[in-house]
């Protein structure tokens, strides 16, 4: 592994005994890559001290939304009702005038579908058959 | 070479949530409000700062942490306590941020392209100014100019001190993605904030 490599990885785990005997000798080697050690060290000082403050707590506005969203859920829910009954009812209407044009007559047959039989129809069998 | 702690309210040997923080989520999700109330309290600060290192807008900011605990209450029956709470929430966190990142994005371009320019997202690098002073704004200038996915890397790692595992694990990469994006970031960075070191040096 490269030396520069090694410098990043140090950040991110514990080097072995062999690693930091080998990025120890490199830094006191190699004046580039000890100005780049201590580059990210100033860096990543900067950047560990800009975790940032609430300054006023989000639960109460949390909880509003949620208890607002439930209502308008259940206004939603009371608003539409009443609508979708109706157009329900409107569709059974409309299904049962089609039924009495087609048929002149709104019985349990006319609306189970049930056409007139002729006599021989209802019978499955002849005599013949029987015998 | 010192590493970045942070401690957190974890299980030393499961690494789940507290027993503490298990009996509050068990409560809010019978659906006490107190309880999730001080779900919100104990880990808004935390989810409030890796956001505004995400978007660098106070507001923005809170707006991220309000829908991010709004999220967490709507998905709260799925939540079975496999990850450590803090990491579910940055994780939603992080998503709505970068949500909002590219929704902002594509908002500037079609401004452009309508042309009528909104202020640049892009600020001005001043890195280079002897004179600054707001060490703060300059870090979340520079970070801003970092594109959205190295962003996330540096705000969960550097700034908010998680490991590079937890980082892994709240966006859902290899470990080696994130030591990659990670270096390339630190390298962006230090060009951005190059007049900055130069004047530690």
């Amino acid at each position: 592994m490269k030396a520069i490599d090694l410098l990043h990885a140090s950040y991110d785990r514990e080097l072995t005994r062999k690693e930091a005997q080998f990025l120890e000798q490199a830094l006191s080697n190699d004046p580039d890559l000890l100005r780049e050690k201590q580059q990210l060290d100033q860096l990543r000082a900067l950047l560990s001290t800009q975790q940032s403050s609430l300054q006023e707590s989000v639960a109460d506005a949390v909880i509003q939304e949620l208890e607002a969203e439930k209502v308008a859920l259940s206004n939603d829910l009371v608003r539409w009702f009443p609508r979708v009954a109706a157009a329900c009812l409107m569709i059974i209407f409309a299904m049962l005038v089609q039924i009495y044009v087609q048929n002149g007559t709104i019985n349990s047959d006319s609306l189970m579908g049930i056409q007139e039989l002729e006599l021989y129809d209802a019978y499955s069998l002849t005599l013949e058959e029987l015998e | 070479m010192s590493k970045i702690h942070k401690e957190k309210t974890i299980d030393a040997q499961s690494g789940r949530s507290s027993s503490k923080e298990q009996q509050l989520i068990s409560q809010a999700k019978a659906g006490d409000m107190v309880a999730f109330q001080q779900l919100i309290e104990q880990q808004e600060q935390q989810i409030y700062s890796t956001a505004l290192g995400m978007l660098g807008h106070e507001q923005d900011a809170r707006d991220v942490t309000q829908n991010t605990f709004i999220r967490f209450y709507k998905s709260l029956k799925d939540f079975r306590g496999d990850a450590q709470l803090s990491t579910y929430l940055t994780r939603i966190a992080i998503n709505l941020s970068l949500n909002e990142i590219r929704s902002k994005s594509r908002r500037a371009g079609w401004m452009r392209l309508i042309g009528k320019d909104e202020k640049q997202i892009d600020l001005p690098d001043h890195s280079q100014d002897p004179d600054r002073e707001d060490t703060r704004q300059m870090v979340q200038d520079a970070i801003r100019q970092l594109p959205p996915d190295f962003r996330s890397v540096v705000v969960l790692r550097m700034i908010e001190g998680y490991s590079t595992k937890e980082t892994a694990e709240i966006l859902d990469l290899p470990m080696g993605t994130i030591g990659s994006r990670l270096s390339r970031a630190q390298q962006q960075l230090k060009t951005i904030l190059s007049g900055w070191l130069d004047r530690q040096a």
